[in-house]
């Protein structure tokens, strides 16, 4: 009866008028950071996270989440008329939405991947509330023990996803997170560590300063080094406009890859550590083997292109659900989305679920509305959206990094949190740059004191080996050991086998 | 003209100023919390050792990649569009340098349309956009800031030495 009153005032506060207001001009924001390559909607929840301290989080959370959800929208358009994708994962767009394009069909290939976009970033929602009432008994049997090391495999599996298998990278990226977490008093005794006799750090390093440092002064060089906006000619016709039907058609005609696709996007979304890159590459080679014309793949065929956009939407609620049901993210933004839940005051973890369950069901609705919204924005301002790859980066740098560190100087006043950027920003740039993992170092930060809190609990009620306490605790034990040494063993394994051509291993590989 | 990143590996900079930050975190853990209760210690010590241990695993790696790939003394085509980079993102951190350091003297009400005009004349815009985009800072700053969201923005210790 409780998860039915949670549900009735999930679903109404997201049709809220603010709600829906705030879920719009996030949708919009991220649509327009979603074209422009360099930036996405990781730079936009960033920029907006200093600004959000304080405000209801019925109404900030699906702001934040409308832009994370609809950012690839956007994306699809610049891969789709310039072949360059705005987000990682819309690169699988590429490969025939741009051959579309190049044969004059670029209106049908972006109504395809609007719609594709806008019905699996939609079915999945209800997929992704159905689950909860199945997962709310299974998150109440974690207790300190369990926490402690679902804290860690969640370290452990976005050190791994986020440094293309990197492990030891994504590791000291995740262990210096933890120890600048210990920065500042220790809950359990009080006791100030790394202080250095600096008040200003008696309650640990700012949050939102870090976060900024780490995501937006990086994205912000980068823009700088790589310089130019990368349109030229490529704006959409009249003509093209008119094709946008005849792509909402295609994905009509070819439904059942747009639900194969979005199903598959779903599920890589809940199991962190995956991707959503692998799911929209492995939805293309299904659509590929499927489809009665895979010769025609590669060349402009409008199944390449639904079935990576139904992919791409569609992981967002399985993402989210997992992220608010254990505090696993499984992307760097959901990472970000965790630090905002802190932000404005919300534990993130596994009791989120059980004590916000009416927000959690807001958060994941308001991704349904923002794909609608999204899906209508974009079909009616290709032209506008496609001039916007236009803008020249250095209005951006100009406008954009006062804006970093009015951020950072708006959530404590001090002039110490924007020296501090500098320091993260440096940190996160480098990160960047050698292939380390800012999501790992973010996490670490924000889990950090509760991972030790739940270390002394778990060592006070079980002892030491409070490890094989459960069977629950053996089995995080074990993922968190083959999430580590999976890939390490996998290229071991890959080298022993290629010495030994002749052998009958390789057969097997 | 000499590149300023020719022959230096900085990842392996990098990796050295992350073992060093492991070094000074266990040493600090050890020396600052001798007398205190062993949950203050822990938590630090096992994750600045952890930081260590990683680090010298990721230097081996590293090593051993860089032995097998027998690397070349020449500074190829690519490398030097990574020295080309490498400078443009000094120049980058020296305009982010920019905002905190003036912002400290003159305050953001002057700093912020300041970096604006600055760095747009930098790249040669022309005077128009620079002089609407400077203006546009103003008023965020100005309207945005102090007066919508009610923010005490730092004046300066210029304008607080003069006017106070």
């Amino acid at each position: 009866m409780e998860l039915l009153t949670a549900f009735t005032e999930g679903l109404v506060a997201v049709f809220a008028p603010q709600t829906l207001l705030w879920i719009g001009i996030g949708s919009i924001i991220a649509t327009i950071l979603g074209i422009i390559p360099v930036l996405g909607g990781e730079l936009g929840i960033t920029l907006a996270l200093p600004f959000l301290v304080g405000k209801n989080a019925i109404f900030v959370m699906p702001f934040l989440l409308a832009m994370d959800a609809v950012s690839c929208t956007g994306g699809s358009i610049t891969s789709i008329l310039l072949n360059i994708p705005g987000t990682l994962i819309n690169a699988a767009t590429t490969m025939d939405g741009y051959p579309m394009a190049k044969k004059g069909e670029a209106g049908r290939a972006i109504g395809a991947a609007l719609t594709a976009s806008a019905v699996g970033g939609i079915i999945t929602v209800p997929m992704a509330l159905l689950m909860i009432p199945i997962l709310v008994p299974f998150v109440l049997k974690f207790k300190s023990a369990e926490m402690f090391l679902l804290i860690v495999s969640g370290l452990c599996f976005i050190s791994v996803l986020t440094t293309k298998g990197r492990v030891v990278k994504g590791l000291i990226s995740a262990a210096l997170g933890l120890l600048i977490a210990t920065i500042g008093s220790q809950a359990q005794t009080g006791y100030a560590r790394f202080t250095f006799g600096n008040a200003h750090l008696y309650e640990g390093l700012p949050l939102v300063t870090v976060v900024l440092g780490m995501y937006a002064v990086p994205s912000l060089i980068n823009l700088f080094v790589t310089g130019k906006a990368i349109a030229a000619d490529s704006l959409i016709t009249v003509k093209d406009s008119k094709q946008l039907v005849q792509g909402a058609k295609d994905v009509l005609k070819h439904w059942w890859l747009t639900l194969k696709s979005a199903i598959v996007g779903y599920i890589i979304g809940v199991i962190p550590g995956i991707g959503a890159f692998t799911s929209t590459f492995l939805t293309y080679g299904m659509a590929k083997k499927s489809s009665k014309t895979p010769e025609e793949f590669g060349k402009g065929c409008v199944e390449g292109v639904i079935a990576p956009e139904a992919a791409n939407n569609a992981k967002e609620a399985g993402g989210l659900l997992t992220t608010l049901a254990f505090g696993i993210p499984g992307t760097g933004t959901m990472a970000i989305i965790m630090a905002a839940l802190m932000v404005i005051g919300i534990q993130p973890g596994p009791m989120l679920l059980i004590e916000n369950t009416s927000l959690c069901i807001t958060m994941i609705s308001s991704i349904a509305i923002a794909n609608v919204f999204a899906f209508l924005l974009c079909w009616f301002n290709v032209p506008f959206l496609t001039k916007v790859t236009r803008i020249d980066p250095t209005y951006i740098f100009a406008t954009v990094i006062p804006l970093v560190f009015l951020g950072a100087f708006s959530r404590s006043e001090k002039m110490f949190d924007i020296f501090l950027i500098l320091v993260t920003g440096l940190l996160g740039f480098f990160f960047k740059k050698h292939g380390y993992s800012a999501p790992s170092l973010i996490l670490g930060f924000v889990l950090g004191k509760d991972l030790e809190h739940y270390l002394w609990r778990s060592i006070d009620i079980y002892g030491p080996a409070f490890i094989f306490s459960t069977p629950i605790c053996i089995g995080l034990f074990v993922t968190i050991i083959l999430v580590i040494v999976y890939k390490p063993l996998v290229e071991v394994l890959r080298k022993i086998i290629a010495r030994n051509p002749r052998g009958s291993h390789e057969k097997a590989i | 003209m000499k590149k300023p990143f020719k022959g230096i590996d900085t990842s392996i900079i990098f990796l050295g100023v992350i073992f060093i930050i492991g070094i000074f975190f266990f040493i600090k853990s050890n020396i600052d919390f001798t007398n205190a209760n062993h949950k203050v210690k822990f938590f630090p010590l096992v994750l600045s050792l952890s930081i260590i241990i990683l680090c010298i695993l990721e230097f081996m790696q590293n090593r051993i990649k860089r032995l097998k790939k027998n690397a070349e003394s020449k500074v190829t085509e690519e490398e030097s569009n990574i020295n080309d980079q490498a400078q443009k993102a000094i120049i980058a951190f020296i305009w982010l340098t920019f905002i905190p350091v003036i912002s400290y003297i003159l305050g953001f009400y002057i700093s912020i349309p300041l970096f604006a005009f600055l760095f747009l004349r930098y790249k040669k815009k022309n005077w128009r956009i620079t002089i609407i985009i400077t203006t546009v800072m103003f008023c965020v700053v100005f309207f945005g800031f102090k007066m919508l969201l009610r923010m005490q923005l730092y004046s300066g210790v210029f304008l607080k030495y003069h006017f106070n």
